[in-house]
C-alpha cells in the first residue's frame, strides 16, 4: 500500500461520499485510456503530445494520492519534451499504473 | 455558510477524476458547481450562467484554458470574475502566460482542500466588495441624474433662447461647475449670469441652486445689478464650504436706454465688441469671486457702457483658456484675443468656437466649453407687452400711498422693486408690470438724476460722455446731503373705469418740459428724460410748475387690449 497516500484517500472518501466508488472506477478507466494513448504516441514518436498526456496523467494521479505514479509521469513528461524517451520508461509507468489500479479496486470494494 | 456567500463556481477540467474531486471539494464548502469538460464548454456556461468564480485547467482539448480565460474576461467587461488556473505546470513561463491571458491566481495539483477553501473565500470576498463598489457607483450615477433633473428645474437656463443670445454649453455643464442663466427684467431688459464654480461634480453644482433662485427672483422683480450680485455673494458665502467659490460675470442689457451694465469677479477678461468702430474692449474683473467674503467686505463695482445696436458682449469661462491641443498645449488667453481681433468671419461667436475646436482637434473637449454672446438689438417696446385685461378679481378699489425718499435713502436704496411689488396687488396693473416698471424706472431716474443730482442728460449722447455721466452720477450720489424724491400712487374708479395715477416730485430745479414733450418716440436719443417713452405708455402725462412734478395716468385697458 505504500504507493498510495492513505490519508488523502480517506479525505476523498469523506468529501465524495457515495461518489468515491465512481471516482475510483473513473480513474481506472481514464488511466487505462491514457496508457493506451502513451503507447500510441510513443510508436508515432509524437513527443509533444506524449509529454502533454504524461502531464495530465501526472495531475490526476497526484490528485488521487498515487504519488509514485505521478512522479514517474513527471519524469516521462520531461523526457518526452526533450525527445529522450525510452520504451523501458513507459513499461515502468505501465507497471505502476496496473499496481495502483489493483490497489484502488480493493479499496473501492471495501468501502 | 450563509446564502450571500454561496458562490456559483465554474469548474473546467478535461480530466474527469480531477473535475470530480474539485467539484466535490467546492460543493462541500457550500458552493454551487458548474462543471465543464473543455474551454469551449466553459465559455458557453459562463455566457449563460454567469458564475462568480471560474476555475480553469490550463491544458484542455477543443479550447485551452488560456483562450477560455481571455474570452470570459472579454464577455465579463467591467464585471469582476476571478479566474483561477488549475495547474500542475511548474515552469515560470507557463505561469506568466496564464496570468497574461487574464488569470488572477493558480491552484496547483494535487489539490489541497484548505487552500481551495481559502482561495474561494478570498475571491468571494473580493467579488462582493467589487459588487458593492459597483452598486455604489450605479447609485451615484442615478443620484447624479436625479440631481441633474432638479438642477435643470431650478437652475434652468431661463430665457437663454431669446433672440440676440447665442451660446454653447455642455448638457452636463452644471457638473463641470459652469452655470449660464438669463432672465428678463421687468422693463424688457436682459440679465445674464455666467458662473464658474471651483471644482467638478456635485460639490461644484450644489451652489448653482441658491444662485439661480436668487438671480431669477431678483432680476424679475427689477432689482439693481449691484443688489443682485451682493445677495448672491451673501447666499454663496453662507452656503458654500471653504475653498468653494464662484467666478462670475453678471450683465444687464437695457434695450431702452441702450446700455450695458456689467460686473466681473474672478473670471478672465470678457469681450465687449463695438460694432461701429470694430473695436474689441476687454472688460476686466473688478472684484473677488462670489462666495469668498461676507457682505461687509463685498462691494461690487459695476462698469457701465453705452451699447449701440449691433454691439456685442462675449462671455466665456476659463474652459476655453484651458482647452489643449494634441500636444497638450493650452489654448490660452492671448491666442483667444488674437483670434477675436484678427478673425475673418463676421461673427465673433463662430470665430471663437471654430477656432477653439480647430485647436483641440481630435481631443474632443467641445462639451467643456461655455461661451455666450449677447447682441444689442432694436427692440419694439410694444412686442414685449404681456396680454392685458381678463382678470376677474378687481382687487383693491380705492387706495393711495405716498412715499418720500430722503438723501440717505437715495444714496443706498433702489425703491423700484418695492414700489412695483405694492402696485402688483392690483390685478390689471400686475398684468402690465413690464411697462409699469419701465415707466417707473424712467420717472424715478429722471427725478433722481436730473432733478436731485442735477445731471445733464445731453451728456449721455456720446460714448465718452456716457461714461462721464455715470461716473458723475456715482460721485454726486455718494456726496448727496439733501434732497428728496416723493412717489405717490392712487388707484381710483372714474369714468366707468379704473385708473392708476402716479405722481413723482423731486427737490430739483425742474426742466423745460414743454419743448421736450414735443419730441416723438422715434427721435429719442438716450436722453431727453425718457419723456417720449413715458408718453407712449401712459394715457396722460402732466408736468406742473417748473417741471419737478409729474403726474402720469394709466387707465385699465378694455379686455383683450394692453395698456
Amino acid at each position: 500500500m505504500s504507493h498510495l497516500d492513505q490519508a488523502l484517500l480517506d479525505e476523498l472518501k469523506l468529501v465524495l461520499e457515495d461518489e468515491f466508488v465512481d471516482l475510483i472506477s473513473a480513474f481506472i478507466d481514464d488511466s487505462n485510456e491514457r496508457m493506451k494513448l502513451i503507447r500510441q504516441q510513443f510508436e508515432q514518436q509524437d513527443w509533444t503530445q506524449l509529454s502533454r498526456t504524461a502531464h495530465s496523467f501526472k495531475g490526476s494521479a497526484g490528485n488521487i494520492g498515487a504519488q509514485v505514479l505521478a512522479d514517474m509521469c513527471m519524469a516521462l513528461e520531461d523526457n518526452a519534451r526533450d525527445g529522450n524517451c525510452s520504451l523501458q520508461m513507459i513499461e515502468q509507468v505501465d507497471q505502476e499504473q496496473a499496481s495502483v489500479c489493483q490497489q484502488l479496486k480493493i479499496i473501492a470494494n471495501n468501502s | 455558510m450563509t446564502d450571500s456567500l454561496k458562490l456559483k463556481v465554474l469548474v473546467a477540467d478535461d480530466s474527469e477524476t480531477d473535475r470530480m474531486i474539485l467539484s466535490a471539494i467546492v460543493r462541500q464548502e457550500g458552493h454551487e458547481v458548474l462543471p465543464a469538460k473543455n474551454g469551449k464548454e466553459a465559455v458557453n456556461i459562463y455566457r449563460s450562467e454567469r458564475p462568480d468564480i471560474v476555475l480553469l485547467d490550463a491544458l484542455m482539448p477543443v479550447m485551452d484554458g488560456f483562450e477560455a480565460a481571455r474570452t470570459i474576461k472579454a464577455i465579463a467587461g467591467t464585471e469582476l470574475v476571478p479566474i483561477i488556473f488549475l495547474t500542475s505546470l511548474q515552469d515560470p513561463q507557463s505561469l506568466v502566460r496564464s496570468l497574461e491571458s487574464g488569470g488572477d491566481d493558480f491552484l496547483s495539483k494535487p489539490y489541497k482542500r484548505v487552500i481551495i477553501k481559502a482561495k474561494l473565500t478570498a475571491f468571494g470576498r473580493m467579488r462582493s466588495m467589487h459588487a458593492a463598489i459597483q452598486a455604489n457607483h450605479r447609485q451615484l450615477l442615478i443620484e447624479q441624474q436625479v440631481a441633474k433633473r432638479v438642477f435643470d428645474n431650478v437652475a434652468h437656463q431661463g430665457c437663454l433662447e431669446s433672440a440676440g443670445i447665442r451660446y454653447s454649453l455642455s448638457p452636463l455643464s452644471v457638473f463641470n461647475g459652469d452655470t449660464l442663466l438669463a432672465q428678463r427684467r421687468p422693463d424688457g431688459g436682459l440679465s445674464i449670469f455666467l458662473g464658474d464654480f471651483t471644482g467638478h461634480g456635485l460639490p461644484a453644482a450644489i451652489g448653482a441652486m441658491p444662485l439661480a433662485e436668487t438671480f431669477y427672483g431678483m432680476t424679475a422683480k427689477g432689482f439693481e445689478l449691484e443688489d443682485i450680485v451682493k445677495e448672491i455673494n451673501l447666499k454663496l458665502n453662507n452656503v458654500l464650504p471653504m475653498g468653494v467659490f464662484c467666478c462670475a460675470a453678471v450683465a444687464h442689457i437695457d434695450f431702452i436706454n441702450k446700455s450695458l451694465r456689467i460686473w466681473v469677479g474672478g473670471l478672465p477678461d470678457l469681450c465687449f465688441w463695438r460694432e461701429s468702430t470694430k473695436e474689441a474692449v476687454a472688460v476686466a474683473s473688478s472684484g473677488l469671486p462670489l462666495g469668498i467674503v461676507g457682505a461687509d467686505k463685498f462691494s461690487p463695482k459695476v462698469e457701465q457702457y453705452r451699447m449701440d445696436d449691433g454691439d456685442r458682449l462675449l462671455f466665456w469661462s476659463d474652459g476655453i483658456h484651458e482647452a489643449r491641443n494634441s500636444e497638450g498645449e493650452l489654448f490660452g488667453e492671448e491666442r483667444l484675443w488674437r483670434l477675436i481681433r484678427g478673425r475673418e468671419e463676421d461673427s465673433i461667436f463662430d470665430a471663437v468656437l471654430n477656432g477653439v475646436n480647430e485647436y483641440i482637434g481630435q481631443n474632443d473637449r467641445e462639451d467643456d466649453i461655455t461661451l455666450a454672446e449677447v447682441t444689442m438689438q432694436n427692440v419694439d417696446l410694444r412686442s414685449m407687452r404681456p396680454l392685458g385685461g381678463g382678470a376677474a378679481l378687481e382687487g383693491v378699489l380705492n387706495w393711495q400711498q405716498s412715499t418720500t425718499f430722503d438723501a440717505k435713502s437715495l444714496r443706498h436704496y433702489n425703491p423700484l422693486p418695492l414700489m412695483l411689488h405694492n402696485l402688483s396687488e392690483i390685478p390689471w396693473v400686475r398684468q402690465a408690470s413690464g411697462e409699469l416698471y419701465t415707466m417707473l424706472a424712467e420717472l424715478y431716474s429722471n427725478a433722481l438724476e436730473h432733478g436731485v443730482l442735477e445731471l445733464d442728460s445731453q451728456l449721455k449722447a456720446s460714448t465718452e460722455g456716457f461714461a462721464t455721466y455715470y461716473a458723475e452720477r456715482e460721485q454726486r450720489l455718494k456726496d448727496l446731503k439733501s434732497g428728496f424724491v416723493r412717489i405717490s400712487f392712487a388707484h381710483q374708479f372714474e369714468n366707468d373705469t379704473f385708473q392708476l395715477v402716479i405722481e413723482v416730485e423731486d427737490s430739483g430745479n425742474g426742466f423745460d418740459w414743454q419743448s421736450t414733450l414735443n419730441n416723438s418716440l422715434e427721435n429719442k436719443k438716450y436722453s431727453g428724460r425718457g419723456v417720449p417713452l413715458i408718453s407712449a405708455i401712459a394715457d396722460k402725462v402732466e408736468y406742473q410748475g417748473n417741471g419737478n412734478f409729474v403726474r402720469v395716468t394709466l387707465r385699465k385697458p378694455e379686455d383683450g387690449d394692453s395698456i
